[in-house]
């Protein structure tokens, strides 16, 4: 079973995430702020991780960094999820090592394939 | 018969009246004579019967005592009979018993044969009577009786007659001589009254009807025959006056005229006046007359044809047309020709038609004719000479003036151009001689500086308008203008009232023919201007600092704008969220009821967050928020993703979808812009077309990418046209209610083509076939970041 690090403050989407997640048969660490993800990233050592930009600590870009430039973590697929992705966004996060993104609100239908797609797992 | 009608009717009624009465009374008077007579005869008769008897009864006696003398006594009482003569009585033998006989007439007594009888023998009535007494007869009596007093009675009774007769007659004549004028009165009345009119010819005579009778129908009769022979007369009286003036007046004209009248018929000339005895030089009318007009002309006429012929001509036109017009040639008695214009009038005179002709000697007017027109040569030919003389004259003259007149104009709108480009300029302008004096100016230097025309002209311009502290400069400016140079500088100037302004002041000489004649000066006044500078500085520092603010406002709505982006989406993230897990299933099994309910939140919520997604758009748009981001990218892409997006719906629908798109077509532009604009274009396409297909379709032509979006839905009306791309705007259409719209679909298309994409958005629709929906877009934009 896959391990998913989700770093979400919203509740309601963190709950959303994970519910989804974990009906779709990966196991689920959370991360309310940033800096508790970047800690949980290199201790849990996720399969992926889920990233929501807007975050209240840090900017989620900052994260993104962070996760990558500690060694562990230089593979792991890191989904970014926006609400309202600029084009310029989109730049600014694969140059700074996103894998992918995701759009909020997040479609529950849809949600699961789009995260397969970026990790690489069949769909 | 004959003899009687000549009589007069008095005569004729008196004699029949006479007649009438003389018979009447005559035969009248004839059976009364006759009864009388005979009654006289019977009478006498009768009494001679009587005294037959009676003597005869005294004789009885005697006879039958056979007294004769007895008997002859009685008998001699027979003289006391005057016109018994004789009495003879007889006895029953017949034989004479006695006898009477009156002294001188004895006669012998006749034989009897016994019965009774009486006769009338010439004068003498003889009476035989029976003596019979007691139906015995005794004898028979005789008597002879004389008829001379019968006769005499007869005569006197005749003689009675006739007069009565002659009396009857007598008066008979009076009464018809009287009588008949009732009937005759009238008519002789009549008679006379018809003499009288016949003898003095009044016909105003009437007659007075006294009775209805024949006779007043006479009358009545004879005063209507009068009553119309006074009117025919009237009538005729009228006429034959008219006739007699008429008469007159033309025998006056025709006298009278100074023409020539004739009349004349197919022949020959049948009347003339004395004109016409005059003109044609003939001393009395019986020479004239009875001539044909050819007589009266030479044998041919000027045109050369025979005058007998052509006259002739002439007569018949006349006779047939009503009348002739024409010249002829005419010749007098004397042999001399000549010209006259004749007129033939075909005229009816008592039932036949004759022509009257006027001809008028025309030789002198036929002389004055040629006169004139030699004249007239003359004078042509004069005029033609004048003329051309003329000509030349006028047209060198008329050169001359036009030459003159387009240079006087020329100079006439110069002068013109000039005085109101003096006048009506906006810069005060003052002229002013070399020593400085004004010599003219114009309105706007009185305006602007305050002093009259009379008040400027000839005072010194320094004086006028330089205030105490320019007055050097003013007066070095004049100086150095008198002197050929123009100045053009700012300075300051006083107006009369002593107020000073900026003005901006241009100087320059005037130099005509290498002469300084004056000096030209305009001024402006830039009071305002320096004022509006001024103003301007302190404006640019207002400006600067609100620029500062608004930058500042800018930063703020920027924050709000993307902050309200992601509020506004957070809790739709949960709505769609959990509803979309709860209708998967994953959080357990729903009933159908659960369902529905809650596809009918998740549909909701999307369509929510499709709204939001527009209006954050559209504020970020308007609000100049938004950047463009160009990336390279394959055209055939974006069409996929927009596609497949919108799969479902159209397979739904079972619409067909076709794909015109060029391989490899590359561009270089807001990818995700231009993805919207397509999606938004296909998700319309799709929403509004219930049958039939799409085609989306792409093409370059010029680096334009050109995108159209073709669907046989329900089309547009050609009134929503314009509106179509203006925010908020739902087309009213059978699909309204059916699908869901933002009505900022199209607005956002055309906001991103135009504003981001740098494109145009079009359409072409037509109402309920289907729609056309066109993007043309640069194919690469420059990078504006």
């Amino acid at each position: 079973m896959k391990k998913a690090l989700v770093i979400e403050d919203n509740e309601d989407n963190m709950k959303l995430i994970t519910f989804i997640l974990e009906k779709n048969g990966y196991s689920t660490i959370r991360a309310e702020n940033g800096k508790m993800g970047i800690e949980l990233a290199t201790k849990e050592r996720p399969d992926f991780i889920i990233l929501d930009i807007q975050l209240p600590d840090m900017d989620g870009i900052e994260v993104l960094r962070e996760i990558r430039r500690s060694k562990i973590n230089v593979e792991i697929p890191i989904i970014a999820m926006t609400s309202y992705a600029m084009s310029g966004d989109r730049e600014k996060l694969l140059a700074a090592g996103c894998s992918g993104y995701i759009e909020k609100p997040i479609d529950p239908i849809t949600v699961i394939s789009q995260i397969k797609e970026i990790i690489g797992e069949e769909l | 018969m004959r003899f009687f009608q000549n009589f007069s009717i008095k005569s004729k009624l008196i004699g029949i009246i006479l007649l009438v009465s003389i018979l009447a009374i005559g035969t009248g008077f004839t059976l009364v004579i006759i009864n009388n007579i005979k009654t006289f005869k019977e009478d006498m008769v009768n009494n001679t019967f009587v005294n037959a008897g009676l003597f005869g009864e005294y004789c009885i006696t005697p006879m039958a005592f056979e007294d004769k003398k007895g008997a002859a006594e009685i008998l001699q009482k027979l003289e006391a009979i005057p016109s018994i003569m004789n009495g003879y009585v007889y006895d029953e033998s017949g034989d004479l018993f006695a006898a009477y006989n009156k002294s001188g007439n004895t006669i012998i007594p006749p034989r009897l044969n016994g019965k009774p009888a009486a006769e009338f023998e010439g004068k003498y009535l003889h009476v035989v009577q029976p003596v019979i007494y007691q139906d015995q007869k005794y004898g028979t009596i005789y008597l002879r009786a004389s008829t001379a007093i019968l006769d005499n009675k007869i005569k006197n009774h005749l003689i009675t007659m006739m007069l009565l007769l002659a009396g009857l007659t007598l008066i008979s004549y009076f009464l018809a001589h009287r009588f008949q004028k009732v009937i005759s009165g009238p008519i002789l009345k009549l008679a006379n009254v018809t003499k009288e009119v016949s003898e003095k010819a009044d016909f105003s005579v009437r007659v007075e009807k006294k009775g209805d009778d024949e006779i007043g129908a006479l009358y009545d009769g004879f005063n209507e025959m009068m009553e119309q022979i006074q009117m025919r007369k009237h009538e005729r009286d009228k006429a034959e006056l008219a006739l007699r003036e008429s008469e007159e007046k033309f025998r006056k004209v025709f006298e009278s005229s100074y023409d020539a009248m004739i009349l004349l018929d197919e022949n020959e000339f049948l009347d003339c006046n004395n004109a016409t005895l005059r003109i044609f030089g003939y001393a009395t009318r019986e020479e004239f007359l009875g001539k044909h007009p050819s007589e009266v002309s030479p044998p041919k006429q000027t045109d050369g044809k025979d005058s007998r012929l052509t006259a002739d001509e002439r007569i018949a036109k006349a006779l047939r047309e009503g009348s002739c017009f024409f010249e002829w040639t005419h010749r007098r008695s004397n042999g001399e020709v000549f010209p006259a214009e004749v007129l033939l009038t075909t005229m009816e005179i008592e039932g036949r038609k004759v022509i009257q002709a006027t001809v008028r000697d025309i030789t002198e007017r036929k002389k004055v004719e040629e006169e004139l027109r030699k004249h007239r040569e003359h004078l042509e030919e004069l005029v033609k000479e004048r003329t051309g003389e003329l000509e030349e004259k006028t047209i060198a003259l008329e050169n001359e003036i036009t030459i003159r007149t387009a240079i006087e104009r020329n100079l006439r709108t110069e002068k013109a151009y000039i005085d109101q480009l003096f006048e009506s300029a906006q810069e005060a302008i003052v002229v002013t001689g070399k020593d400085g004096r004004v010599l003219r100016l114009n309105s706007e230097f009185i305006r602007l500086f305050g002093y009259t025309i009379d008040e400027a002209i000839g005072a010194f311009l320094d004086d006028l308008i330089a205030s105490k502290e320019y007055y050097d400069e003013a007066v070095s400016v004049t100086k150095k203008v008198a002197e050929g140079e123009k100045i053009v500088f700012e300075s300051v100037r006083r107006r009369k009232d002593g107020t000073l302004l900026n003005v901006s002041l241009l100087a320059s000489p005037i130099i005509v023919d290498g002469k300084l004649i004056a000096i030209y000066g305009i001024y402006r006044d830039i009071t305002k201007l320096k004022k509006a500078e001024k103003a301007l500085k302190e404006r640019s520092k207002e400006l600067a600092e609100a620029n500062i603010r608004l930058k500042e406002l800018d930063r703020l709505k920027s924050m709000f704008i993307a902050s309200m982006s992601h509020e506004l989406r957070t809790p739709l993230n949960s709505i769609i969220g959990f509803t979309g897990l709860i209708l998967q299933g994953l959080a357990g099994e729903i009933n159908a009821e659960q369902k529905d309910q809650l596809q009918r939140v998740y549909g909701s919520a999307k369509h929510l967050l499709a709204l939001i997604s527009d209006v954050i758009d559209i504020s970020k748009i308007e609000a100049g928020k938004v950047e463009v981001y160009t990336e390279e990218f394959q055209l055939e892409g974006v069409i996929e993703e927009a596609v497949s997006s919108i799969k479902t719906q159209i397979d739904d629908k079972r619409l067909d979808l076709e794909i015109i798109i060029p391989q490899g077509l590359r561009l270089k532009t807001d990818r995700k812009r231009l993805l919207q604009c397509v999606l938004n274009y296909l998700s319309n396409a799709v929403k509004f077309t219930e049958k039939g297909n799409i085609r989306i379709a792409a093409e370059e032509i010029d680096g334009t990418v050109k995108i159209t979006v073709k669907d046989s839905g329900i089309g547009i009306k050609k009134e929503d046209m314009t509106k179509l791309f203006n925010s908020f705007v739902r087309l009213d259409s059978p699909l309204r209610f059916t699908t869901l719209g933002t009505g900022l679909g199209l607005y956002l298309t055309k906001k991103l083509a135009t504003e981001m994409l740098k494109g145009l958005v079009s359409v072409e629709s037509s109402y309920g076939k289907g729609s056309t929906f066109m993007l043309e877009v640069p194919k690469e934009i420059r990078d504006e970041k």
